[in-house]
């Protein structure tokens, strides 16, 4: 049977200018291109607490098999009340929240009030649904608004979950040893910075794309904290990066 | 007749080292497909401003057609608005301009050196689209490992203040080192020694040329 | 031509014999039946007040949108059709944060001011770009913060027309405002100091002239000013429910430090963070306590 997807799969004989068959031969014979790509092989970890929402990241960012940053920043500001942490390649990552930030400014200027956490999660999941997997972002999304704390994970084809604790990225399977060990409802701001930090730990230690330093961000109702370069696991005593 | 190739490597490297008040972005200057040399006298530096300089390295034609871009953007903004574009809104602009062909990539590899608001030496390095962030230091293109390795054995754990004089030293140095090891880069070097407050001075060195 | 004079009342596309759009100059006209709005620019920062007019006693008073938000470091009134001002102040919205996402830095005031004039110009009968049938019958005062040029203030008309000002009143006491703002200020603030034409008790038997403070005018000054203006020019009697007061300043240090809630080892700031200015609504109380002032003042 004759499908798009089998049609892409098949190296395309010719350069043609039917988008879909255009984007697949670029694709193709750009490998080189790809690899240089700034990705960043990413632990984060998101996690609801007693009075409101903590989110982590790790500070490596990779081409390839080479660090290329060694203290880069994947918690990204959305709004004053919502950060999201991001997996994937860097610019999809860094463009796409800029750019829901923008329009979320937008909206709170036009109801006078702060964003709402569902509001950019759902402009998240459109612009990535409707790239159709073709922008590598994997987001952890959170934030507290009139309704409350929330979190959730947007996948890079579009689809969401929202769960109380998360784990993304290439060191997602090591963080979430920790989150399901030790998560429980209700989690004091202390504790779950603690937590949040060691499943961070995890991935640094034990995946080879995740490395450097913890960055952690806690958002509540009354005030977000950021705080960058908590612990620094990788490198030798003392060091920056 | 060939399958179309949308892009071809041109080679050549390129570094910048900022300093408290300065700093400086050099590369080579050949230009080469495969084991031909094109040319070895091609810049690799472009002078937006006296106090923004880009280099650039990957495909001549992209980096050419990205220039164009820019330069036609900057005098929009300098048209539009009534003023320079300074380096902390051109560092986004060159950003928002490598994302804006996410899907076809100008295939070039950049460094932007240049004194920011406050005065001080500031090197952003980017990747194909548009990822970027501030730095001390930075290498770029086909001898990137080479240099980037030399420049962290040099800069990382310098105890005192970096001055003007050890910048160039240094950023000749790991040109001429990277010609060494790395066939694409050679012939002749060329460097913009950028000071807060001054015009950028330009100066040009020698490289091997085999 | 048309027939008769009064035929080129019409058209927005067509010039009368005397060289006018008369429709644009009707559009001026509707600005002048319009509520009150004051502008003053001064060293230290920007004051907007506008009289809000209250239709009934059921109305709700305490929505203040008629001093509105463009940007961080930009903020607006208006005089006319009010509809008409949010188009053009979400206009202002977009490219304000349009600027901001290519370079990363708040848009001068002067573009963003001359971006809602292309706007306001963009009338005519057809063509499917065209927003609008008719001019839009509303004048907007935008004050704004400028890294290179300090605190500014901009007047804005239906024909497109837009010019840089340190005070300026529009709506309908927008000529007896005027000429107090010009009266009170005279030698002030602007172009040219205190000359010999000025009659100092001339202006005070008129009762027009407010009693600025020797030395540089500051914001708390201006802010009095424009209600002291306002007082005299409306019909209704001024009271804290029937003005909105905002200004445009510089952050405070503990402002700024609320603001950056930071604790980043890192240099980073977020953008929304950077700006060094705040933009301070004045609720009832607060425009209650000017008003008193001034009563005891006097």
């Amino acid at each position: 049977m004759y499908t798009l997807e089998k049609k892409l799969l098949e190296e395309p004989k010719k350069t043609s200018f039917t988008y879909s068959e255009r984007n697949a031969h670029l694709l193709a014979s750009s490998k080189d291109l790809k690899k240089t790509f700034l990705k960043t092989g990413t632990t984060i970890v998101g996690m609801i607490f007693k009075d409101g929402v903590v989110l982590a990241a790790d500070t490596r960012s990779t081409v390839d098999k080479i660090v290329a940053d060694k203290n880069c920043e994947k918690l990204h500001f959305i709004s004053e009340n919502i950060y999201c942490a991001g997996a994937g390649v860097a610019a999809d990552t860094e463009h796409i929240t800029e750019m829901v930030s923008s329009r979320l400014s937008l909206h709170s200027l036009r109801s006078g009030e702060h964003p709402r956490v569902v509001s950019a999660m759902t402009m998240l999941k459109d612009h990535l649904f409707k790239h159709m997997g073709y922008l590598t972002a994997a987001l952890i999304l959170g934030g507290v608004d009139a309704t409350g704390p929330h979190l959730y994970s947007v996948w890079p084809h579009g689809s969401v979950d929202c769960l109380p604790y998360l784990t993304m990225g290439s060191g997602s399977v090591a963080a979430m040893s920790f989150l399901e060990a030790r998560y429980e409802d209700g989690l004091e701001e202390e504790a779950a910075i603690g937590l949040i930090g060691d499943a961070i730990e995890a991935g640094i230690l034990n995946d080879l794309g995740s490395g450097s330093n913890v960055d952690i961000v806690v958002i509540k109702k009354d005030g977000t904290r950021m705080m960058r370069n908590v612990r620094k696991t990788g490198t030798i005593s003392g060091d920056d990066e | 007749m060939g399958e179309f190739s949308p892009y071809v490597d041109n080679g050549g490297t390129t570094l910048a080292i900022a300093g408290p008040d300065f700093v400086v972005i050099a590369g080579d200057t050949r230009l080469s497909t495969g084991y031909s040399i094109l040319s070895r006298d091609v810049s690799k530096l472009f002078k937006y401003s006296d106090s923004i300089v880009m280099a650039s390295s990957g495909m001549q034609a992209d980096i050419a057609e990205l220039r164009k871009q820019l330069l036609f953007t900057i005098e929009e903004y300098r048209v539009d608005n009534e003023r320079d574009i300074e380096l902390d809104a051109f560092y986004r602009l060159l950003a928002t301009v490598l994302y804006g062909k996410r899907f076809f990539p100008y295939y070039s590899f950049n460094i932007l050196a240049g004194i920011s608001k406050e005065g001080k030496g500031v090197v952003y390095s980017y990747d194909a689209i548009g990822s970027a962030d501030a730095r001390t230091y930075g290498a770029a293109g086909s001898g990137q490992e080479l240099v980037i390795s030399i420049l962290d054995a040099a800069l990382k754990r310098k105890p005192d203040p970096l001055s003007i004089d050890e910048a160039i030293e240094l950023g000749k140095s790991a040109l001429k080192q990277a010609t060494e090891r790395e066939i694409h880069t050679g012939d002749s070097g060329e460097m913009y020694i950028i000071r807060a407050g001054r015009p950028a001075e330009y100066i040009t060195f020698k490289l091997r040329k085999d | 031509m048309f027939l008769s004079r009064s035929d080129y009342d019409r058209g927005v596309n067509t010039f009368s014999p005397e060289g006018r759009i008369l429709q644009v100059e009707y559009a001026i006209e509707a600005i002048k039946i319009g509520a009150t709005a004051i502008g003053i620019q001064v060293e230290d920062g920007v004051v907007l007040a506008v009289e809000k007019r209250i239709s009934s006693k059921l109305e709700e008073t305490k929505i203040d949108d008629k001093i509105v938000e463009i940007d961080y470091h930009l903020f607006c009134t208006f005089s006319g059709l009010s509809a008409d001002a949010r188009t053009l102040v979400d206009h202002g919205r977009v490219a304000a944060q349009d600027h901001r996402f290519l370079y990363d830095e708040p848009v001068p005031p002067r573009s963003l001011t001359q971006s809602i004039s292309d706007q306001a110009l963009l009338f005519g009968e057809e063509g499917a770009k065209r927003r609008l049938a008719r001019p839009y019958g509303v004048a907007l005062l935008i004050g704004g913060y400028d890294d290179k040029k300090g605190f500014v203030l901009f007047h804005n008309d239906p024909s497109g027309t837009f010019c840089q000002t340190c005070a300026r009143a529009i709506g309908r006491g927008g000529d007896t405002a005027q000429q107090m703002l010009t009266d009170s200020l005279k030698g002030r603030l602007g172009r040219g100091v205190a000359t010999d034409e000025e009659d100092s008790e001339d202006d005070d038997l008129r009762g027009t002239r407010f009693r600025v403070p020797p030395g540089p005018v500051t914001l708390e000054t201006a802010t009095k000013l424009t209600v002291y203006v306002l007082k005299r020019v409306m019909e209704e009697k001024i009271s804290k429910d029937n003005i909105s007061l905002c200004i445009l300043r510089k952050k405070t240090a503990d402002e700024h430090k609320d603001a950056k809630v930071c604790e980043s080892t890192g240099e980073r700031v977020t953008f929304m963070k950077s700006d060094s200015v705040i933009i301070e609504r004045f609720d009832a109380e607060k425009i209650q306590a000017i008003i008193d002032s001034l009563e005891h003042g006097e």
